[in-house]
């Protein structure tokens, strides 16, 4: 989009709601998509939408690609001083935790890859997360969600909910007849990840849609294991996604961001509570994910590709007792996968024929993925739920989850397939014969 | 936000329920339990708004003054009603206002009913039981001029739901349910 100078700061297109009216039936304004500096590309392939959507072009300097605008604050006018006043101030440019040109540029690529009308990027993933629920669950209600969940969510909605009024239930999502009995007069959200963590269990988004259209609920969805390229869950009828934008979307391992992604209605309710909590997102770091985010077609396929191959290999290894892969027939939700993703992204689950303490001898003993959690950047990661994601549970609270003794979690990079496997299958020998010595 | 209302927000309110009825459709509830004497525990039940639900996490006590044989733990049940009248008196002016663009100084509203308690008591037939007659008084000051004040007004008595409710009644049904003893 080409952008002119201007005397407004902000949405072009923002209407007022017109003060002065008689009574509401008069107002103007309607909700838009956005806000955006123009109309939005949101139309084509994953990668025109990644490489085009959302880009700022500066008129005044002909620079290709958005330009980074550090700057914490705007010059105001009568038309913000008017926005603010009549309740339109995400659409004007005011101050950058309300909103600026970097947000709106990365939030409008994040929109037109989710098919979606608007979207917010956070401080971290974490942030999106935490600024949703509090958003759509109010003080006295409950949430519906899954046994199977990242460490941080399962803290944030065990531990600090119920202190913001809130309630909360685990259950297993797969299981529907559990999950509607679970449903309290107010329970009002079900959150699910559509990949789940470690074991990459997948979420049946139109089974949780329906069953929560049914009791007027709201579903949101974390795609933080699946990114917009294998999954737009909007499309599968959930009202919200939310991301940890560290992972796959910036996907080089260099920032920590969130994002939620759906209507502006909603979209809008979450910004608010976004505003108060000052969960916003520097303009360097979105500046930083707008280009992560070019490429993220292309990683996709690259990270599937070789997922899909590491796996293969993993599957047939003899001293691996278990490998989950939803590419692989043998996944228990192969069927669901294929019918719900296109790419089933990176993560691979596997457990070694032997203890959490030869798992960590085995991911010591990888040159090259890295010992480190977090996942979906270019480089392979590797770590083991039992001492990170899932440290937080007991050890039998995790036997429950299906993490038995020996998990371990491999983010698939972009790597040469051949090189990945070389150092698996090296790794493999050595962490499980040495234990065959000591013994 | 002028008077603290999101004009924008009610806006694309008024806009998203012209395309879409459903999304205006609200349902509410209350439900009283019997404490001890006249007094009873209200609690708010989730409401229903559009095609989603709304918990309500409030709760509140209603009783009666001692010379009316109760304990006086919280106002009786006229005072609730009276102030179920005036709260929704009260946001149509606030509403109402921010859409004419008055920034609004004072909004006062006092409502008065009268009941002749013979007439729940039973002992004279003539007595009506209900109230017989609601009035409020509203002060408003702000920088509206005099006309647009009247408007406002007479907008309120036009659309202020609780308002209507009692003027024009509304159908009420109650039901029984006699439950096992304990």
């Amino acid at each position: 989009m080409k952008s002119q100078p201007r005397s407004i700061h902000g949405d072009p297109r923002a209407q007022t709601p017109g003060s002065g009216a008689s009574w509401c039936n008069r107002l103007q304004r309607r909700r838009l998509a956005g806000p955006a500096l123009g109309e939005n590309l949101r139309n084509g392939g994953a990668s025109t939408l990644c490489v085009h959507a959302g880009t700022m072009e500066d008129a005044t300097t002909g620079a290709v690609g958005t330009p980074i605008f550090q700057n914490s604050t705007f010059v105001l006018g009568s038309e913000s001083y008017q926005a603010v006043e009549q309740g339109f101030a995400r659409d004007r440019f005011l101050y950058s935790r309300y909103g600026n040109p970097n947000q709106w540029a990365v939030q409008e690529k994040l929109a037109a890859l989710e098919g979606a009308e608007s979207s917010l990027v956070f401080s971290s993933g974490m942030a999106a997360i935490a600024a949703t629920v509090l958003a759509l669950l109010e003080p006295g209600g409950h949430l519906l969600t899954s046994t199977d969940l990242y460490g941080g969510s399962y803290n944030f909605f065990q531990e600090e909910l119920a202190n913001m009024g809130r309630s909360v239930s685990f259950v297993d999502p797969r299981k529907l007849k559990g999950m509607e009995a679970a449903i309290r007069p107010n329970t009002e959200l079900i959150f699910v990840e559509l990949l789940s963590n470690p074991l990459l269990k997948v979420a049946d988004l139109p089974a949780l849609a329906a069953l929560a259209s049914r009791h007027r609920l709201r579903l949101v969805v974390d795609a933080t294991f699946v990114s917009p390229i294998g999954c737009r869950p909007l499309e599968h009828g959930a009202d919200l996604v939310v991301h940890s934008a560290s992972k796959y979307l910036n996907g080089h391992s260099d920032l920590i961001a969130g994002a939620a992604i759906g209507s502006r209605k909603l979209v809008d309710r979450i910004w608010q509570r976004m505003l108060v909590f000052g969960s916003s997102l520097d303009p360097h770091a979105c500046f930083l994910l707008e280009r992560g985010l070019k490429t993220l077609a292309l990683r996709m396929e690259a990270h599937h590709r070789n997922a899909f191959q590491v796996a293969s290999f993993l599957q047939t290894h003899p001293k691996v007792r278990r490998v989950l892969f939803p590419g692989l027939e043998s996944h228990p939700d192969f069927a669901l996968a294929k019918g719900l993703l296109s790419r089933v992204g990176g993560m691979i689950t596997f457990e070694i024929d032997g203890t959490d303490e030869q798992a960590l001898a085995l991911v010591q003993a990888l040159k090259l993925p890295t010992e480190a959690t977090s996942l979906g950047g270019v480089e392979s990661l590797v770590s083991l739920p039992f001492n990170t994601s899932h440290a937080a549970f007991t050890a039998a609270q995790r036997e429950a989850m299906g993490i038995r003794p020996g998990c371990v979690r491999l983010s698939v990079g972009i790597e040469d397939p051949a090189d990945l496997i070389g150092d698996l299958n090296q790794a493999l020998e050595s962490a499980l014969a040495s234990h065959s010595e000591l013994a | 936000m002028k008077n603290g209302i999101s004009l924008s927000g009610l806006s694309e309110f008024v806009h998203e329920v012209k395309q879409d009825g459903k999304e205006a459709q609200a349902s509410y509830g209350v439900q009283l339990d019997w404490q001890s004497g006249t007094r009873s525990q209200v609690t708010a039940l989730a409401m229903q708004l559009g095609r989603h639900r709304l918990a309500r996490e409030f709760q509140w006590t209603i009783d009666e003054p001692r010379p009316l044989l109760g304990q006086n733990h919280g106002p009786n049940p006229q005072e609730v009603l009276l102030s179920g009248l005036g709260g929704c008196l009260l946001v149509a002016y606030a509403v109402g206002a921010s859409v004419l663009g008055i920034q609004l100084e004072k909004l006062q509203i006092q409502v008065r009913g009268n009941l002749d308690l013979r007439g729940f008591l039973g002992v004279e037939e003539q007595v009506p039981v209900a109230f017989q007659e609601i009035e409020y008084q509203v002060h408003l000051a702000g920088d509206g001029s005099r006309e647009q004040f009247e408007h406002l007004h007479r907008q309120v008595e036009r659309q202020s739901p609780n308002r209507m409710s009692l003027a024009q009644g509304v159908p009420l049904r109650g039901h029984l349910t006699i439950e096992k003893r304990l």
